[in-house]
C-alpha cells in the first residue's frame, strides 16, 4: 500500500527522497520503495523517518483499519 | 583502537542481499546435481574438473550479481565507484574472454562438445557471457535509473 503520508510529509519539509534518504542513512531507492509501498521498513527506520520528517509514528505510519 | 565504520549496505539492501546469496547457493547446488546428472547418470557429456566447478559457479554468480542490481542493493550507501568499476570490468573481460573463445572454435576448430565431451571453448563460452551479461545488467540499471530521474511525484 502506497504511504502517501510520508511523501506528503517529505515534501512539506521540502525534501527529495535523496536528501531525505542521507538524513536517515538509507539509499534513495528504499525511500522510493517505502513510499510505493514495495518495502515494509523495521521500526528503527520508521522512528528515523518520523523524527527526520518531524512527525509522529502513528501520523506517517498507522493504517486505519476500513469497515 | 578500531576505527568504526559506517554500515555499507541500508537494511533493505541488507534483507535483499541475504535472499540472493541464499538463492545463489540454491542455484549452485541445483546447478552441480544437474551437471552430474548429465555425465554420470545421462551419459550425455562428459566434463573435466574445471568445467564441472566453473560453470555452476559462473552461473550462480552472475543470478547474484543481476539480483543484488535489479534490486537495488549492489552499490552501497556510499554509492562509491569501485562496485561500479567492478561490473564494468567484468562486462569488458567477458568481451575479451568471449572473443579469444570464439576465435579457438571459429579460428582453429576447436568445437564446444566433441565425441561426448566437453571441450575448452564451453567454460570460456559459459564465462564470457556471464562476464558480458553483468556489465549489460549494470549498464542498463545505469541508464533506468538516469531515465527516472530523482523521483516521480506526479502521482499525489
Amino acid at each position: 500500500m502506497k504511504n502517501r503520508r510520508m511523501k506528503i510529509a517529505r515534501m512539506e519539509k521540502d525534501l527529495n527522497q535523496e536528501a531525505l534518504a542521507k538524513l536517515v542513512g538509507v539509499t534513495r531507492q528504499t525511500i522510493g520503495l517505502i513510499e510505493s509501498g514495495g518495502y515494509n521498513p523495521t521500526l528503527n527506520l520508521c522512528i528515523s523517518i518520523c523524527k527526520a520528517l518531524g512527525k509522529t509514528l502513528d501520523q506517517l505510519f498507522w493504517e486505519e483499519e476500513q469497515a | 583502537m578500531r576505527k568504526t565504520r559506517a554500515p555499507e549496505y541500508d537494511e533493505r539492501q541488507l534483507q535483499v542481499r541475504g535472499r540472493a546469496f541464499m538463492i545463489t547457493f540454491i542455484i549452485f547446488v541445483f546447478l552441480t546435481a544437474i551437471l552430474a546428472l548429465i555425465e554420470k547418470e545421462f551419459h550425455w557429456i562428459t566434463f573435466n574438473a574445471y568445467q564441472f566447478l566453473s560453470i555452476p559457479v559462473w552461473l550462480s554468480i552472475t543470478f547474484l550479481y543481476i539480483y543484488c542490481i535489479r534490486h537495488d542493493a549492489y552499490e552501497g550507501l556510499s554509492q562509491d565507484s569501485t562496485s561500479g568499476f567492478l561490473a564494468l570490468v567484468m562486462g569488458g573481460a567477458g568481451i575479451l574472454v568471449l572473443g579469444i573463445t570464439l576465435y579457438k572454435i571459429l579460428g582453429r576448430g576447436i568445437p564446444l562438445v566433441e565425441n561426448k565431451e566437453a571441450r575448452d571453448p564451453l567454460a570460456g563460452v559459459v564465462a564470457g557471457v556471464c562476464m558480458l551479461a553483468i556489465g549489460i545488467a549494470y549498464l542498463m540499471k545505469k541508464r533506468n535509473e538516469k531515465k527516472l530521474g530523482d523521483e516521480e511525484d506526479d502521482d499525489l
